[in-house]
């Protein structure tokens, strides 16, 4: 058996060492360099957002190849479905363009997951946000003020109140979708057997008690009304008997008024007074289960409504938001804004293909997305009483309330704000707290938070 | 260290770098970084980040959400390690019994161990349903009322608690298993035959012997409760009204949701150190008992 030069094995070694070790930086350097080789480009001709203007070698791809977009929203169940069509759709009618939709999370992990993304660099192009999710994403997203002109989406042809939920400190961040109150969703049958007119929900604030005291049978854990924790009637409550979360200059908290404390008892009141809620926190899609007379649902459900009715019998009924309070008609609404990210380096091409796809999709799109929430372009959301769409059929109540929409300031402590007025909100409910003492509590923490 | 004994040891170097190099980057590096982030007021929706000192520190000591959820984390951790240690010992000591089909019960048992955070929030808020729930059902058939178990403060922590049991127990069984097995079977034999009974046995044979893996076990353990979260979160998001709000999830809300970055380092620097102060002072008290 030959033997080997000890020499040779530490040469080789070494050798061999060296070799990974250059391999190796290689690989790494390879791996960090974001440039790369630009093909001829033929850019669209979207005047506002001009190629001309990007350094060529901060261009990935060529315009005139298939761009690939991520579009990342929130959309879950019947909206989720509702969503994939309308790219299917768009994917179909435009061969250049291949459009990837998901939706990984919602809430508070949603935005968790884009900040995360939008620091290293990699973000999705297009993306849903809520009006005030924006603020704390601004810094990631295009100030689209002059691409929307240029690819001619003209305001004048959107719902200004809802146009006007996409600008944060005077730029434009995206282009509203659409929006989407609560509304009273309720049960025919417990109604029917609670002696009450199925076909005549509650409409004000004693019909909305009467209506709950005749359905509940605490023994039997079935209750009349059944709050969202996430979406606190409250809110709905304050707004309706004028009083406002914020002063104007959003630098105080403003919701510990007379309003507040009256819209607060009155959340009290189902609990503890009235006792047509249950006195601890149950999960409002427990309504499904059939032993909750009333909740409030956004449009996003109606299509579940409607498939449960259709499927499983049930009697489920929807109407507008009962007017509990009669200074000010509003309801708490949804907001769904769709922004371009901005990845690390900027991808001129990717832009104008998100451009093209956004002006498609809040105008042509829309349409569709009538069974989901009521688009703020005008010439859609006029046609949807003449909708063949089974669940569009059905959007009377939304369609009706869209004139009452509010939604939550767009301020950048947003988070922070929701979870104090939620928790001060909950412990007048649930801890028995006096509602005056609850928002006293809230309001000194508010104006710390918002004090920075 | 001269030149020379640099280029003598360039070889050792090299064969260690494939683990020094991402050691240093992905954990040496940020960790100052995190150390320097919490004296930071590094937001990340703004952007800015500029060194504040002690401010976040100073911060914490008023922050009462902080307390709250310092002292929700005790309760668990209070709550949590004896019920898991216990429930892992006698589970242990019940399945190192020889009965037919042992192999199945033992798989059974440490199954959940190996279920991510998100399944068993499914699993246990079906079973925690107030209304259609599988416990409230099972209350209702020994004539008990139904209980909101996840929307009551005085349930949800012991709710808690009652799902990391049956999620984590696996593990103390598991470790505490193999224990029970490296105990020479001729030391019980020697009791028996001196007329030592079953907590004779128990008391001077197993559990002695059972010591060391007990101490490593309940440290593990005190550690792993320090920093849950992921059950809490998914399950009461730290609800009712932040009675079950624990200090990894403020931690995370205020990184995350709140964007205070600096902040959220200062938290999890807390959160460290207590767990250092922990574990050093058990493994000090176990050492003087050994």
């Amino acid at each position: 058996m030959a033997t080997r030069d000890p020499d040779f094995v530490v040469r080789t070694r070494r050798r061999f060492l060296g070799g990974a070790l250059i391999a190796g930086t290689a690989a790494v350097i390879q791996a960090c360099s974001r440039t790369t080789t630009v093909a001829p480009t033929s850019a669209p001709a979207a005047a506002g957002s001009s190629s001309a203007q990007t350094p060529v070698s901060q261009r990935s791809s060529s315009a005139a190849e298939t761009q690939s977009l991520d579009f990342t929203t929130f959309y879950t169940g019947p909206d989720g479905a509702n969503m994939q069509q309308i790219v299917n759709k768009f994917d179909s009618d435009h061969p250049n363009i291949h459009v990837k939709f998901s939706s990984p999370a919602w809430g508070g992990d949603y935005v968790t997951k884009l900040q995360t993304a939008a620091i290293a660099g990699n973000p999705p192009d297009l993306v849903a946000l809520h009006n005030y999710e924006i603020p704390g994403l601004s810094r990631f997203i295009y100030d689209i003020s002059a691409d929307v002109k240029a690819v001619g989406i003209n305001p004048s042809d959107f719902l200004k109140a809802a146009w006007d939920l996409a600008f944060y400190q005077g730029k434009q961040y995206g282009v509203t979708m659409s929006t989407g109150t609560m509304a009273l969703i309720y049960n025919k049958a417990l109604f029917e057997k609670a002696n009450l007119d199925p076909e005549k929900p509650p409409k004000t604030k004693d019909d909305f008690i009467a209506a709950g005291r005749a359905i509940t049978k605490a023994s039997d854990q079935q209750w009349g009304f059944v709050r969202d924790a996430n979406w606190m009637p409250w809110l709905t409550f304050l707004w309706q008997d004028g009083g406002q979360l914020l002063t104007e200059d959003q630098k105080k908290a403003a919701f510990n008024d007379a309003a507040g404390k009256e819209a607060l008892q009155l959340s009290a009141n189902f609990v503890q007074a009235d006792k047509i809620s249950p006195p601890t926190a149950i999960n409002p899609t427990d309504f499904y289960k059939g032993k909750i007379g009333m909740v409030f649902f956004g449009p996003w459900e109606l299509a579940k409504l409607i498939d449960t009715n259709d499927k499983a019998g049930t009697k489920f009924g929807w109407s507008t938001y009962p007017k509990f309070f009669a200074k000010k008609s509003a309801v708490e609404s949804t907001s769904h804004i769709y922004c371009l990210m901005k990845p690390k380096p900027e991808n001129q091409a990717k832009k104008e293909a998100s451009l093209t796809f956004l002006k498609w999709v809040v105008t042509q799109g829309s349409s569709q997305w009538t069974s989901s929430q009521i688009p703020s372009y005008n010439q859609v959301r006029d046609g949807m009483k003449d909708s063949k769409n089974p669940v569009t059929k059905q959007m009377g109540p939304w369609i009706e309330q869209a004139p009452m929409s509010i939604v939550p300031p767009a301020i950048i402590q947003w988070n922070q704000f929701f979870t104090t007025i939620k928790e001060g909100v909950e412990s007048a409910i649930y801890k028995n707290t006096p509602p005056n003492q609850a928002l006293a509590t809230a309001a000194d923490k508010v104006n710390g938070i918002l004090a920075g | 260290m001269t030149q020379s004994t640099l280029r003598r040891n360039l070889e050792g170097y090299l064969f260690l770098a494939p683990f020094l190099v991402p050691f240093c980057f992905f954990f040496v590096y940020p960790i100052l970084e995190g150390v320097y982030v919490s004296f930071s007021n590094t937001n990340i929706a703004t952007g800015e980040s500029a060194f504040v000192g002690l401010h976040n520190y100073q911060a914490l000591a008023q922050d009462l959400v902080f307390w709250h959820s310092l002292r929700n984390t005790m309760i668990f951790v209070i709550e949590n390690v004896p019920v898991l240690i216990l429930g892992g010992l006698l589970l242990a000591l019940l399945l190192n019994q020889h009965f037919p089909g042992r192999g199945a019960v033992r798989s059974i048992f440490i199954a959940p161990y190996l279920i991510t955070g998100s399944a068993i929030a499914i699993i246990w808020e079906a079973v925690l349903d107030p209304q259609a729930g599988l416990l409230n059902q099972y209350l209702a058939m020994l004539g008990l009322s139904p209980q909101a178990w996840l929307g009551a403060a005085a349930t949800a922590m012991p709710a808690i608690v009652l799902v990391t049991l049956w999620w984590r127990v696996g593990f103390p069984l598991l470790v505490l298993l193999a224990g029970l097995q490296d105990i020479p079977q001729e030391l019980y034999e020697s009791a028996w035959l001196d007329g030592a009974g079953a907590f004779e046995t128990f008391r001077f044979i197993t559990l002695p012997r059972l010591m060391p893996v007990l101490a490593f076990v309940t440290i593990i353990r005190f550690i792993d409760s320090f920093k849950v979260f992921a059950q809490v979160y998914l399950i009461t998001g730290g609800g009712p009204y932040g009675s079950t709000r624990v200090l990894l999830q403020y931690l995370y809300e205020t990184g995350f949701q709140y964007y205070k970055a600096g902040y959220a380092a200062a938290i999890g620097w807390i959160l460290f150190l207590i767990i250092m102060v922990v574990t050093v002072f058990q493994l000090r008290f176990l050492r003087s008992n050994d």
